[in-house]
């Protein structure tokens, strides 16, 4: 049935085929309705007119290029994963204890007024008269 | 009429006066919070502490510009402990006038008072005190009497003292004065967020952030900070206490009082709570600022004080402290905000 199917696609791409070969598949009732499904198929290919966006096979060229450094490095991915998630929570860590941090809080924002603490005084009468 | 009917026709008097109140002026402020003043008094039965003191109270809460009036009697039936105190008044009541008028004309002594209240803080109140004293046994003798007062919260303060004649029943009579202060229900609930910032310089500051509920009286004590300029590495601690009430208009009333102690930079732990406690003892003065301030808004407010030192006196050679002026000035800034 396999080789019904592979003659028939041969013919279908215009390749050369055996006579032998093309009158078997014919003569087989699945390998027909295959023959019609890949015609059906290759109309709907012709018939599709998107084209892909201009710099796509830059961009495509660039990320394969990316990808083919990384691969250099050999690093294994799940090590690789792990590397990143530990590096994620130490540096939530590390955002915590930022010292420039802490500075700017310690200081105090810019005062709207400035007015001074009135001195201590012991009593609060201010006076009185018999 | 007895001890415990005096305070009950007391009670009544207070509740239908304050019902009654009515706005004695034209600048009466209402900022959400009113000032209530208690005429106290109370009779010592014996000098020996066997029976405890009886006491009395007439009180009202005054808005900054009102007024209001208060009686207090002592001696009756020749019993200088049985006392009777009424108020506010004038009673709108002529039960209660006809009450008060017998009540005068039965003592052996009668305080009128007259209490006008000025302002109203966060944790303070300041009010005009005016009394007079009649003696039925010296009708042409009248002691006077006029002070402004301003008290803390919860603050009492002896106003006049009677003492009986040795071998009498009744060891002496005091009336205080005392103050506290009343938010308005709807400011109850209220929470007040702060930031609180010291600086002894412009690089050396403290932040401390912390909540309180409405009138509460909130601690606060920073770490040791630098000085710059000191002589010996000095360090100076601020601490205090800020109490915080939300204003009917959005803005925040706010006391707060700042101590500060000089400590050396390498005293131990123990040194410096003892030190502590020393200053924080019922002794301990502090610089205080009432102020009003828009919810969110930093107000600074400079610390007076300076630093010690060394010097020797060119003339007997002996070495003196003296305070000079510090480099930089201290403050404490202050931020609030109202949830």
């Amino acid at each position: 049935m396999t080789e019904h199917f592979e003659t028939l696609s041969a013919l279908i791409d215009g390749e050369p085929v055996a006579i032998d070969a093309l009158e078997a598949a014919l003569a087989n009732a699945d390998a027909r309705r295959s023959l019609v499904e890949f015609v059906r198929l290759r109309q709907l290919a012709r018939d599709e007119t998107a084209e892909p966006r201009p710099g796509l096979a830059e961009r495509v060229a660039l990320l394969a290029r990316r990808r083919r450094g990384l691969a250099r490095l050999r690093v294994p991915l799940p090590l690789a994963a792990a590397a990143v998630v530990l590096a994620l929570i130490g540096g939530t860590l590390i955002e915590v204890k930022w010292p420039a941090f802490e500075r700017e809080q310690l200081q105090p924002p810019p005062a709207s007024r400035v007015l001074q603490f009135d001195p201590p005084s012991p009593g609060a009468s201010e006076g009185g008269s018999r | 009429m007895n001890v415990s009917t005096r305070v009950a026709v007391v009670v009544v008097c207070a509740v239908l006066g304050a019902s009654h109140a009515e706005h004695a002026s034209a600048q009466i402020v209402d900022a959400g919070f009113k000032g209530l003043v208690q005429i106290r008094v109370v009779s010592n039965p014996t000098s020996d502490g066997l029976v405890p003191p009886r006491n009395q109270t007439v009180f009202y809460d005054f808005l900054p510009g009102e007024s209001k009036s208060f009686m207090v009697t002592a001696g009756h039936n020749g019993d200088l402990c049985r006392t009777g105190a009424a108020g506010p008044m004038p009673f709108t009541s002529p039960e209660f006038q006809a009450w008060a008028a017998q009540e005068e004309a039965s003592a052996q002594y009668v305080w009128h008072f007259d209490v006008h209240m000025i302002e109203v803080k966060a944790g303070s109140l300041t009010f005009d005190l005016s009394w007079q004293r009649t003696s039925r046994a010296a009708p042409d003798e009248r002691l006077r009497y006029s002070q402004r007062l301003t008290l803390r919260l919860d603050e009492m303060r002896p106003i006049d003292l009677l003492h009986s004649a040795p071998g009498k029943d009744c060891a002496g009579v005091v009336i205080f004065a005392e103050a506290g202060i009343r938010s308005d229900p709807s400011l109850l609930a209220k929470t007040l967020e702060w930031s609180l910032w010291a600086s002894t310089g412009p690089k050396t500051a403290a932040h401390q952030s912390f909540k309180s509920m409405q009138g509460a009286v909130a601690e606060f004590k920073f770490e040791p900070l630098t000085v710059p300029g000191s002589e010996n590495g000095e360090q100076m601690l601020f601490f205090g206490t800020v109490i915080g009430r939300a204003r009917l208009d959005g803005d925040v009333e706010v006391a707060i009082d700042v101590n500060r102690l000089t400590v050396q930079p390498l005293a131990n732990q123990a040194e410096l709570i003892a030190r502590f406690k020393e200053r924080i003892g019922p002794a301990a003065a502090a610089f205080r600022k009432n102020l009003t301030a828009k919810p969110g808004e930093a107000v600074k407010i400079v610390v007076p004080t300076g630093l010690l030192r060394k010097t020797t006196d060119p003339v007997t050679g002996k070495v003196r402290l003296e305070s000079v002026p510090p480099v930089y000035e201290m403050s404490v800034t202050v931020q609030a905000r109202v949830r």
